[in-house]
């Protein structure tokens, strides 16, 4: 049939693939078990380029990412785009991404711009305090600093805005979900950007009261908010409409989750379900002893991709949810391909539908994995059929 | 694209009139949001909350 004036041609492997992704999180059957990547770092590695050479040029950035994706081929992408945003930091004054030189590896140093006594100042006017702790992280910023930091910011704002295309177009794959709808509990706010680990660990101990401004405030008028105006957005090129990560949860008891940090979250998954929209979680560390708190998630409605759980036994805890994760990334790295064919059958056998296969930790680092043994897994899951 | 050019070309002589100023006073904030001359007025404030945003974030 002849296209319509403004019609496009729709492209067949993309759509087979977004289809296949989305069969999974309904657990309808599907033909290949679906098999996604998450390679911040390693992708890297796997090119021509130095993470250097690569975090400072969005061209050679861009090589890398399609090149990964067309020897590969995987059935969809995460991509944490903010990551590469040295030019920025770096032009204001250094970021909390520190990268080695020598190994290419990233980590992220321990960071705090507010204090306990500050929470209600924050709850107050979020946007003005954010620039306060911004002055504090940045104390020598000079106004030429700012002006070549506000052109980094640009340039890297065109090019993350042109990373859906970039998948779609090049690497005929949906990325799992849109990088500008991320939801979080207001915990991992602080938590990633503005407390640190170890004090807000003490803060939820010494400084509850204080702490619960912070997260009213952060939700009420800054997550909230972003959460209705992305309800309203069109995520028919994603996986998913929705994604969050959960990091602080690595660290709070049972009791301590169901307060401070689940209310918020909850609010937030009961408004997306009822607008008839899915969520993509990325859970670090282990979350099977939350298990109980996503028991009414509707089935089909979410994606939870976890890192150390055994997902066997997350299956039977949570038949409502839609599972991505459980292969050992250790094999990767020091396997055969026989062995990492062996692992992914067994894996893909146990866990039937509402599946998707996934390393058991983002590669980032050089010895995470070796391309052999990648190309002979993703050859072996795009041919078995269960 | 013309229209983004000659607004970076504001933005540029902007920032060349405040490259003394001092920093993070309430008239420095005020002059750099103003600054973003390329953006249409009501997005300013929210592209330069987003900014310190990320900022504080990476």
């Amino acid at each position: 049939m002849p296209l319509m004036e403004g019609e496009t041609m729709g492209d067949p492997v993309f759509e087979k693939k977004l289809e296949k992704l989305r069969n999974a999180m309904v657990f309808q059957k599907t033909d290949t078990t679906p098999n996604i990547a998450s390679a911040t770092g390693w992708q890297i590695y796997d090119s021509p380029y130095s993470t250097k050479e690569a975090y400072y040029d969005f061209k050679k950035l861009k090589d890398a990412i399609i090149g990964f994706a067309n020897r590969y081929d995987f059935d969809a992408y995460e991509w944490n785009g903010a990551t590469y945003c040295f030019p920025f930091t770096d032009a204001l004054g250094g970021g909390a991404y520190q990268m080695d030189e020598k190994t290419g590896s990233l980590t992220v140093v321990d960071h705090n711009y507010i204090f306990p006594e500050e929470y209600k100042e924050y709850a107050d006017d979020p946007a003005a305090f954010m620039r306060k702790a911004f002055a504090r992280k940045y104390p020598n910023l000079t106004t030429p600093m700012f002006e070549k930091a506000l052109t980094s910011f640009f340039t890297f704002g065109q090019y993350a805005a042109g990373a859906d295309a970039m998948f779609k177009d090049e690497a005929h794959s949906p990325l799992m979900s849109p990088m500008s709808s991320i939801v979080m509990s207001p915990l991992e706010i602080l938590n990633s950007s503005m407390r640190g680990i170890k004090d807000l660990a003490l803060d939820i101990r010494r400084n509850k009261a204080e702490l619960k401004y912070f997260l009213d405030a952060n939700w009420e008028k800054v997550q909230h908010p972003g959460l209705k105006r992305n309800l309203q957005a069109d995520r028919s090129d994603y996986v998913c409409d929705f994604y969050s990560a959960f990091l602080a949860h690595a660290f709070l008891s049972t009791k301590q989750f169901e307060e401070l940090y689940w209310p918020y979250f909850k609010e937030a998954l009961d408004e997306i379900f009822a607008a008839g929209k899915t969520i993509f979680i990325f859970s670090e560390s282990e979350i099977t002893r939350f298990y109980e708190f996503f028991q009414d998630v509707p089935k089909g409605r979410m994606i939870l991709q976890v890192e150390q759980d055994d997902i066997r036994d997350l299956r039977r805890k949570l038949p409502n949810i839609c599972l991505a994760g459980g292969f050992p990334i250790e094999m990767l790295g020091h396997g055969t391909p026989e062995e990492c064919i062996d692992i992914a059958k067994s894996l893909i056998d146990d866990m039937g539908e509402g599946y998707i296969l996934s390393a058991s930790k983002v590669l980032a680092y050089p010895n995470d994995a070796k391309r052999e043994n990648l190309l002979a897994l993703n050859n072996f899951v795009r041919e078995y059929r269960p | 694209m013309l229209k983004e050019l000659v607004g970076m070309m504001k933005w540029k002589s902007t920032m060349k009139k405040c490259k003394d100023m001092q920093p993070y006073t309430d008239e420095w904030w005020k002059t750099m949001t103003e600054a973003l001359e390329m953006l249409p007025e009501d997005q300013r404030q929210a592209i330069m909350d987003n900014i310190v945003m990320m900022g504080v974030s990476l």
